[in-house]
């Protein structure tokens, strides 16, 4: 592994990357990289995920992208009805000429390497505030070369009436690794919705390691909607790291349908009171494909409700892996925390490997967790088939309406639309999929 | 239309049907009576096609076809309907969107056309009237968050729809209080025709004011005890079950 490290060090010496109050960042995670090292299955969070086909050979960071697409390549993205402010994020760079001209007053969206040139200082006030050092090496090395990204900042008392849709299209250049950094800020009183899309161009094997810290000031209303659609053989490592203040209400769901193999870290810190946090997952995988969420809400405060559910369907030889913590300190009394992991196996070589977890320091809470793994319901079945539905066809119905119930936090309704169309066909490529 | 013969039939290895002789014409409604346990569901169920249920003996005969040999979908396509007792809730798949699978299955294994949107949904919404529902329940997930009353009126909805030619209603009064029997008893009166048979399981005779049979079975210990028409259910009625028990013993 060492070899490995010292090929990412090499890419990073041979990078001219700005001085400023972020090459101590920089390099931070570069060194803590080296001394932590990529997880391996010995480590407790990474225990039922397997990267060493990723630490191989290194990936080439790609820090000065110079792919550009064309509109047309972007529109083969577009969602039906779905009217957004779209950003075209190409390997990691926001393309100005292919996004959105006109925001409306209120909202900043910037690559982040302008914001680091223009006011690194305010950039260091937020860029790596919520990722808990030390987390495991992709986010270190994530953070060693900081570059690229959006920046997204939503001004006091104003409403985004439009959803902000961040599509990541990654040319999938071989070989390539592609490590964006985005900021999400809503100040207080502000509502916004953003999509953050990540789709690829091309199969060719690739790697995407991507970084979103999101602030929910007092009285702000956020919802964000993470997709992953990359091809498979892309593989995909995310971490989401949010805090929310007082009487904020923040809803995330995060879709994984493509892909290799997935990582995404979810941390929730509530820090405010009065404040609500969605955590909303679904997984649809089949052949080979390998999924692995990692969720933690922390409430560190008092009178914060929580509520976290993902459900996924397995299919072939697909993995995955669920890991919920919900942490109550001392202080957060009357808390009120659901949690609920629910998966479908349609084939007997898939497995999820689920584990939650309940930390509990507060003693007037209400706290619960649940997982379930399992089949198909047998009496909705007789009873579809008593109706005239085919035997096929009404396990296709219930699968589908089994895992889409984790899209009900979803208000972007064309979104939702497009969304149980790109499950549909993801779930068809399985081999089970009615069996 | 139908025809059982000496059908045996057991659930997890215990017998409970032992021996059932039924034969039902078109346009005829069929009530079938009796204590509990002594095997009415079961015998709805088995002419629906659980496989919870296992035939050890007997025949059933639907239209000339064995009925025992059918899928359950199969006896849906051939006309069959079961208005369950208990009728399942099932999350994120909607009424209209169940009823329009069914209905075009059946249309299609029938050789008749399959309908598009537009006229399905003119057809659904025109059979709400029957057993007045409104049409924000088309769009429920099929008896989530029904009470019983709505459940069992969406089954007799889900008839009127699909329009069997053997209905097969399993207690569908149980729970019901009087205006809901009226409007369940009233929408299966519409159905009722001469090429239409129905098979009425009930505990009570109450429903058989509203829906007045051709012929009364009396079931007990898994065997079809006495049959007779209207009155016989009036009898039962007055005298309860206790004399059948000794009768069965």
């Amino acid at each position: 592994m060492q070899e490995l490290i010292e090929n990412y060090r090499q890419q990073f010496a041979g990078l001219d990357l700005p001085v400023n109050q972020l090459a101590e960042l920089r390099q931070q995670g570069l060194s803590r990289l080296g001394e932590m090292g990529f997880p391996t299955t010995r480590d407790e969070n990474w225990r039922y995920t397997n990267i060493k086909p990723l630490l191989k050979q290194a990936f080439n960071v790609v820090t000065n992208p110079e792919t550009t697409i064309s509109n047309d390549q972007v529109m083969g993205f577009e969602i039906e009805n779905l009217n957004s402010y779209k950003v075209i994020i190409v390997d990691g760079r926001l393309n100005t000429e292919l996004s959105e001209q006109s925001l409306p007053a209120g909202l900043t969206l910037k690559n982040l390497a302008e914001v680091l040139e223009q006011d690194s200082e305010r950039a260091t006030t937020y860029i790596n505030q919520l990722v808990p050092q030390a987390t495991h090496g992709f986010m270190e090395l994530n953070t060693a070369f900081i570059k690229n990204g959006v920046w997204v900042e939503v001004g006091e008392n104003i409403e985004i009436a439009k959803p902000i849709e961040l599509l990541f299209v990654s040319t999938g250049l071989e070989n390539s690794l592609i490590q964006p950094r985005n900021v999400f800020i809503a100040a207080e009183q502000s509502q916004v919705k953003i999509i953050e899309r990540y789709v690829s161009l091309s199969d060719q094997k690739s790697m995407t390691n991507t970084i979103s810290e999101i602030y929910c000031a007092e009285n702000t209303n956020v919802e964000h909607i993470r997709i992953q659609q990359e091809s498979r053989a892309t593989n995909h490592i995310s971490g989401t790291f949010t805090k929310l203040a007082q009487d904020s209400h923040f809803s995330t769901s995060t879709i994984t349908l493509g892909g290799n193999l997935t990582r995404n870290d979810l941390r929730c810190q509530i820090s405010g009171t009065g404040a609500h946090s969605n955590m909303y997952g679904l997984y649809a995988a089949n052949q080979r494909q390998h999924v692995d969420n990692f969720t933690q809400v922390e409430h560190q405060v008092a009178n914060c409700t929580s509520d976290e559910l993902y459900k996924g369907v397995l299919d072939d030889r697909a993995r995955a892996v669920f890991h919920g913590r919900i942490y109550v300190a001392q202080d957060a009394q009357q808390t009120d925390a659901y949690q609920n992991n629910r998966t479908l196996l349609l084939s007997r070589d898939a497995e999820i490997d689920t584990k939650p977890q309940l930390e509990i320091y507060a003693d007037d809470v209400k706290c619960s967790h649940g997982a379930t793994i399992g089949q198909l319901n047998q009496e909705y079945l007789f009873y579809l088939r008593a109706r005239g539905v085919e035997e096929s066809k009404a396990r296709r119905m219930l699968t589908f309406a089994f895992v889409k119930e984790s899209l009900n936090a979803i208000t972007i309704e064309p979104l939702k639309v497009y969304l149980e169309q790109q499950l549909d066909q993801q779930l068809l490529k399985g081999g089970h999929y009615g069996d | 239309m139908l025809s059982i013969k000496n059908l045996h039939a057991t659930v997890e290895g215990k017998p409970i049907l032992k021996g059932i002789n039924l034969d039902v014409k078109a346009g005829e409604v069929h009530a079938i009576m009796g204590p509990n346990g002594s095997g009415k569901s079961t015998l709805a169920n088995v002419l629906a096609g659980r496989d919870d249920y296992e035939v050890t003996a007997g025949s059933i005969e639907f239209m000339g076809e064995d009925l025992l040999e059918m899928e359950p979908e199969e006896r849906a396509w051939a006309g069959i309907f079961l208005a369950f007792q208990y009728p399942v809730e099932i999350p994120g798949v909607s009424n209209i969107y169940l009823l329009k699978a069914g209905l075009n299955a059946i249309r299609k294994n029938q050789g008749l056309p399959e309908l598009d949107a537009m006229d399905f949904l003119k057809l659904a919404k025109e059979k709400l009237k029957t057993v007045e529902m409104k049409e924000e329940f088309l769009y429920r997930s099929v008896n989530e968050g029904f009470s019983g009353g709505e459940k069992k009126r969406n089954e007799v909805y889900q008839m009127a729809v699909l329009e069997p030619k053997l209905a097969i209603l399993d207690e569908t009064d149980s729970g019901l209080d009087i205006d809901a029997l009226k409007i369940v008893a009233d929408g299966v009166n519409a159905l009722r025709g001469q090429d239409r048979a129905f098979v009425v399981v009930t505990h009570y005779q109450r429903l058989l004011d509203y829906i007045v049979p051709d012929v009364v079975h009396v079931l007990a210990n898994g065997k079809v005890i006495k049959t007779g028409d209207k009155t016989l259910a009036l009898e039962l009625e007055k005298q309860g079950y206790g004399w059948i028990d000794e009768q069965a013993a």
